[in-house]
């Protein structure tokens, strides 16, 4: 399974839409070569594998990390994504 | 000049969101950026627009963010904005890359970007190059639950160096 296949499996069938990303941007390379160096690396990480030991460990620790909130405890790891 | 007063008022919400924050011991981001944005299915007005905006967030925990974002679209002006938490990852081999899964309630002024729904998303971030360290490239999708529309974005931002 690929990163992109477990973003569009685990938000179920109705947001199948979201395979749009990958071909947006592969749309966007095609009629832009010169984007090709800053959007390949991107696609090929949609297209990488997720480990099933990835999997299970993201489980546990997104409820822990929840609990520590609930409880007023904070890390502000900072992630690429929120900018988004 | 009702949308320019929105839109201020939108901003002032986002400052309040990361002063508020900030006080309870969170670390709060700002960045602004521009989107490529699509709009597709049933009622969609309009294919795609081009949009500049301001977003903030906070990390909560390692995979734990709420975000708060609102866009100004340029050639159908609008006014679309959104709030919501998502689960995060990041890249073991590459701190600079991050996807995520998240809900955000969504919104905007006029039909086109309504209605005010949940949208469950997926998304990416990425730091292209560490160089740039403020510079951030990435792509969002989101399923209107009420609306069946997907937004699908193609950003860049500038994160507003806040912290030392």
């Amino acid at each position: 399974m690929t990163l992109l296949d477990f973003i569009i499996k685990t938000l179920g069938n109705a947001a199948g839409e979201v395979a749009d990303l990958k071909v947006i941007l592969s749309m966007v390379v095609a009629k832009f070569p010169d984007t090709a160096g800053l959007l390949n690396p991107i696609i090929q990480k949609l297209d990488a594998p997720v480990t099933p030991e990835a999997l299970a460990l993201l489980g546990p620790e997104v409820l822990k990390e929840a609990l520590n909130i609930a409880q007023g405890r904070f890390d502000g790891t900072p992630h690429a994504g929120d900018a988004v | 000049m009702y949308r320019i007063l929105n839109t201020l008022v939108l901003s002032l919400m986002t400052l309040t969101f990361l002063g508020g924050a900030a006080q309870a011991g969170v670390v709060p981001r700002a960045s602004v950026g521009a989107n490529v944005v699509w709009l597709d299915g049933p009622g969609s007005a309009f294919p795609a627009d081009f949009e500049a905006g301001v977003q903030s967030s906070a990390s909560l925990s390692p995979h734990i963010s709420a975000v708060a974002s609102a866009s100004y679209g340029f050639s159908n002006s609008y006014l679309r904005w959104d709030g919501g938490f998502r689960v995060t990852a990041t890249d073991v081999a590459d701190p600079d890359f991050n996807v995520y899964l998240g809900a955000r309630y969504r919104g905007g002024s006029t039909a086109e970007v309504r209605p005010n729904e949940w949208a469950p998303d997926a998304g990416f971030g990425w730091k292209p190059n560490k160089a740039w360290p403020n510079i951030v490239v990435g792509g969002d999708a989101g399923y209107g639950l009420q609306s069946n529309r997907v937004v699908a974005i193609l950003a860049v931002r500038y994160l507003i160096p806040l912290h030392k």
